[in-house]
């Protein structure tokens, strides 16, 4: 087994790290498109073992939809587009809104709301929004990731393996 | 059928989910094969300063998603909202469960009410590894 580093990282396979002074509190994340397909709904399903008639098929909506928790990933996609932090996910606030159908595209956006130190180590918070064809908002979310594991007076100067931005996939 | 109802006493506690994780199920998917990542590779774990690798966030949580649909059904697919924190890292192959409690109430709309509750995920040694508040709406008779 590995020994645990005691440097943070500088760059992995994906790039260079971002550092907490580049993190630009108030910036526009940009926005993307994301269709929900029906293979996204059963893989979540699949990867949480969480099942439900009303994820397969007929729903109190209409139609089959996707387990409400599908939501958390999008905010990381949204987050690895503009920065690249690998970390540990510290803290998850959401809300579900609209239940989300397979066909659905559903616009990400988002922005850095907050970042911080604490006990040694360096925080960031970014907001997402999800809104519908209507321009219904469907989720909202706020996360905080903690941008390194290893304390801020640890120098950056090693090279990781794993890196923030991620397959935009479930 | 939701089980939470206007009625469900304050401090009843929510039926608990339990899963247990593996390393397939913190494997990154892309097009054509899998990320080596914290959640999978010893030495991508080691060089975060991690002993061993981790199960993925998204993962521990989605017992909490579960436990809350057996408690709201359509008043958590809409109107279900929460706050959770990890507090420990979970192992890629830890038993978890998610447990809770109904904490408060308060009026939502004329017709809806939110049920607070405490929620938190352990694993089988007995450590809470996320903890937080979720809610979900139910039926409010008119008073």
């Amino acid at each position: 087994m590995a020994k645990p580093s005691k440097v943070r990282m500088a760059e992995d396979a994906t790039g260079k790290r971002t550092t907490y002074e580049e993190i630009e509190v108030g910036k526009d994340l940009g926005s993307f498109e994301w269709t929900v397909t029906e293979a996204d709904i059963e893989r979540q399903c699949v990867l949480d073992e969480h099942w439900h008639e009303w994820f397969v098929s007929d729903s109190p909506w209409g139609a089959a939809v996707a387990p409400p928790q599908i939501q958390s990933r999008p905010p990381r996609w949204l987050l690895g587009r503009t920065y690249n932090i690998r970390g540990v996910s510290y803290k998850h606030d959401f809300e579900y809104l609209k239940p989300i159908k397979a066909g659905q595209t559903l616009t990400i956006s988002g922005k850095i709301s907050d970042k911080y130190v604490k006990r040694n180590r360096e925080f960031m918070r970014w907001e997402t929004f999800a809104h519908n064809e209507d321009g219904e908002l469907v989720f909202s979310a706020s996360r905080v990731q903690c941008m390194d594991i290893i304390e801020r007076n640890a120098p950056r100067e090693g090279v990781g393996v794993d890196g923030g931005p991620k397959p935009e996939r479930i | 059928m939701a089980i939470i109802t206007e009625d469900t006493p304050i401090g009843y506690a929510l039926p608990q989910v339990s899963r247990k994780l593996d390393v397939g199920l913190n494997q990154v998917k892309t097009n054509d094969g899998q990320l080596d990542t914290i959640h999978t590779n010893a030495e991508a774990a080691a060089r975060e300063g991690l002993s061993e690798p981790i199960a993925i966030g998204s993962r521990i949580f989605g017992v909490i998603p579960r436990m809350m649909m057996i408690c709201f059904d359509e008043g958590w697919v809409v109107g279900g909202k929460g706050s959770v924190v990890t507090r420990r890292p979970a192992g890629i192959d830890d038993l978890i469960t998610a447990k809770g409690y109904v904490k408060s109430k308060t009026v939502e709309t004329e017709d809806k009410l939110r049920i607070e509750c405490e929620v938190w995920v352990e694993t089988d040694k007995g450590v809470k590894v996320m903890v937080g508040q979720c809610s979900g709406l139910v039926a409010r008779t008119a008073p």
